[in-house]
């Protein structure tokens, strides 16, 4: 499904918008206002392209790059609560909320959620419902076995569910040409009958496209589709995680840039001029300028959103 | 009442479970055209069919990962483990997703799961699997115990087997469910008519006595009765605890008895070394020191693997090894 002039401007909004957000988290961790950010730069488009192709009541099982961009591009998550949640005063965008698109609870262990993903199309279908569960992760998690596995049993039962690999070429330090011997992660699709389609994860237009015609696939019970969303990390793994890449090798990496590669297809359609782009991107750095005054400003009166005792907290070990 | 065998019970907790609850499933290697490799879900299939029987690849982490799903979207999977040893590959499915999920969604999601393992050794004499070695014979009732987020449930007769299942089926939490595979086919008993449910948390003192609890689980609740019977002619009198539940623990029970008879034998199947005989040890030292009137004896595995074959016999708690134990201690 074509997206309107519309849905074009607003997806670039999206993407804009997530990208300055996550800009301005990545620069306040280093500059020590935060601590411990996996940044998602270079990561936008995914998170932007998925997050208009799947429909509210899908579940989407976010990652910790792309997840703040998706949340963004689905709605209900504005760019002043992506930085807000930085400070404890907003919900984190794995969070779901009240009416809200539908989400899954992030795992600290990459790949293991995977296989929890799966059942989550188990419990849709069973139920005879028309959803497609969408879950996310990263090259590195895709060598886990748990995801062997649920990728295997989301084939043998042709389910309603797509596996987005976010394959920005590391894993922590372990380049993929080290991680993996095949030449790219899509064509382990075919192992587990189903097709497998590898797409410039910068380009938010072309993830777009790939992702609709693969919940398309499962909305139509014809199983599950692995996309390979290919991108560059621009950041270290993690704040404070040195990078072993040189810094001619760290400049290349941001050659390619999701938020111009938008830009300039709309420039080109006629949908966009430069003062349009001007216009919005002010927009989005007055909304992230509030946010970042307000999170630092509060930041040290309540450093926690809901203070609990260690009883309150403990009590939640069981329901 | 009814005479059933311990697996027609548990076969029996699913049948009804399933005909309550059209969101309860059960899912797992082999379990629906064959009935699963002991034949704890046979029929299902037929009554039930493939939608709510569900057979998988081997694949636990896959399976038990998906069912963990299920269960966060509320329905109720049951897992059959095939072997309560290959839940090693399923461990961080339980640990990290399972057990966590309450708490770390402040209790937004819950996981109302259940994970049936056959565990252990068949110490009858009687029956089949006496030894089926290293990697098929284990009891890791233990590493769950220590995993908090996890209920953990040790059935010793058909008629907690039944009630157990059940309300473990109908609890909101993830419910680790060993069951003594040598009583399959072994332990028969009478349940009772009806609706029957254990509720857990809650111990059984199966057979009352004055000189020494024994603290026995699974398996070894049989071991231990057969113990008292015999001291009987001697003048020995055996208060046997079963927990039935190990986590929650009904310290109370155990606390009561040992506060009556001021001695207390733990025997279990896994080997001692920080088995859950360890943890009653503690929760008698800690709340019932002063009631004591001789140190806590262990009688468990000895601390290697199970071997193969008959050698088994030799590293298990036997009825000779609990024996022994009651009477050092008078």
């Amino acid at each position: 499904m074509a997206l309107n002039e519309e849905q074009l401007i607003a997806m670039y909004r999206a993407l804009a918008g997530s990208r300055s957000a996550e800009h301005e988290i990545t620069e306040l961790n280093k500059q020590g206002v935060l601590s411990g950010h996996h940044s998602g730069l270079g990561h936008e488009a995914i998170g932007v392209g998925v997050g208009f192709a799947v429909r509210p009541d899908d579940c989407v099982q976010m990652s910790h790059r792309s997840g703040m961009m998706l949340a963004h591009a689905r709605g209900g998550y504005s760019l002043s609560d992506a930085v807000l949640s930085q400070f404890g005063q907003a919900p984190s965008h794995y969070a779901q909320t009240e009416g809200g698109p539908r989400t899954c609870s992030i795992v600290g262990l990459v790949g293991t959620w995977v296989p929890m993903s799966v059942g989550i199309a188990m419990a849709d279908r069973f139920r005879g419902k028309d959803t497609v569960t969408v879950t996310f992760f990263g090259d590195g998690a895709a060598n886990e076995g748990a995801v062997h596995e649920a990728m295997n049993l989301a084939g043998t039962r042709r389910l309603p569910i797509v596996f987005v690999i976010e394959n920005n070429g590391f894993a922590v330090s372990m380049p993929t040409s080290e991680a993996t011997a095949a030449e790219d992660f899509a064509s382990r699709a075919a192992g587990y009958g189903m097709p497998g389609v590898t797409v410039d994860g910068h380009d938010a237009l072309a993830v777009y496209e790939v992702a609709t015609q693969a919940l398309a696939r499962a909305r139509a019970g014809r199983g599950p589709t692995l996309v390979e969303a290919v991108i560059t990390r621009w950041e270290p793994h993690a704040q404070g995680i040195a990078d072993l890449r040189s810094a001619e090798e760290m400049a290349e990496a941001r050659i390619r840039d999701g938020a111009q590669i938008l830009r300039a297809a709309l420039i080109e359609r006629g949908l966009l001029d430069e003062a349009a782009a001007a216009a919005i991107q002010a927009q989005i750095d007055e909304e992230i300028r509030a946010a970042c005054e307000q999170g630092q400003s509060t930041k040290h009166a309540s450093a926690e959103p809901a203070p609990m005792t260690p009883e309150a907290a403990a009590a939640l070990t069981y329901a | 009442m009814t005479e059933t065998l311990y697996i027609q019970a548990i076969n029996q907790a699913l049948h009804e479970e399933m005909e309550r609850d059209a969101e309860v499933i059960v899912i797992g290697l082999d379990v629906a055209r064959q009935g699963g490799l002991f034949g704890a879900t046979r029929k299902l299939y037929d009554r039930f069919g493939a939608d709510r029987v569900i057979d998988t690849p081997i694949s636990e982490a896959g399976f038990t990962g998906a069912a963990i799903g299920m269960a966060m979207e509320g329905m109720r999977p049951v897992v059959e483990i095939q072997f309560a040893d290959f839940v090693t590959v399923a461990f961080d499915q339980l640990s990290t997703v399972a057990a966590k999920m309450h708490f770390m969604t402040r209790g937004a999601t819950h996981v109302p799961l259940v994970v049936r393992m056959p565990y252990g050794v068949n110490v009858s004499g009687e029956g089949y699997m006496t030894g089926a070695g290293p990697h098929h014979s284990q009891s890791p009732e233990n590493w769950f115990c220590h995993v908090a987020g996890l209920k953990v449930v040790m059935p010793s007769s058909p008629a907690d087997a039944l009630g157990l299942l059940k309300s473990a089926i109908r609890d909101e939490n993830p419910v680790m469910f060993f069951e003594q595979k040598g009583l399959y086919y072994t332990s028969r008993a009478e349940i009772p008519d009806g609706e029957h449910l254990v509720p857990l948390g809650r111990a059984q003192v199966k057979r009352t006595g004055s000189d020494v609890t024994v603290i026995a689980t699974g398996a070894m609740v049989m071991q231990a009765i057969a113990v008292a019977e015999k001291l009987d002619a001697d003048g020995i009198s055996l208060e046997i605890v079963d927990p039935r539940t190990l986590v929650p623990l009904d310290r109370e029970t155990i606390l009561t008895s040992v506060a009556k008879t001021g001695r207390a034998v733990i025997t279990h199947e896994a080997p001692a070394t920080a088995g859950f005989g360890a943890e009653i040890s503690a929760v008698i030292a800690e709340h019932g020191f002063a009631d004591l009137k001789a140190p806590i004896r262990r009688v468990c595995a000895l601390d290697m693997p199970v071997p193969p074959g008959s050698m088994v016999r030799a590293t298990m708690p036997t009825q000779g090894r609990i024996e022994a134990a009651v009477r050092e201690l008078l």
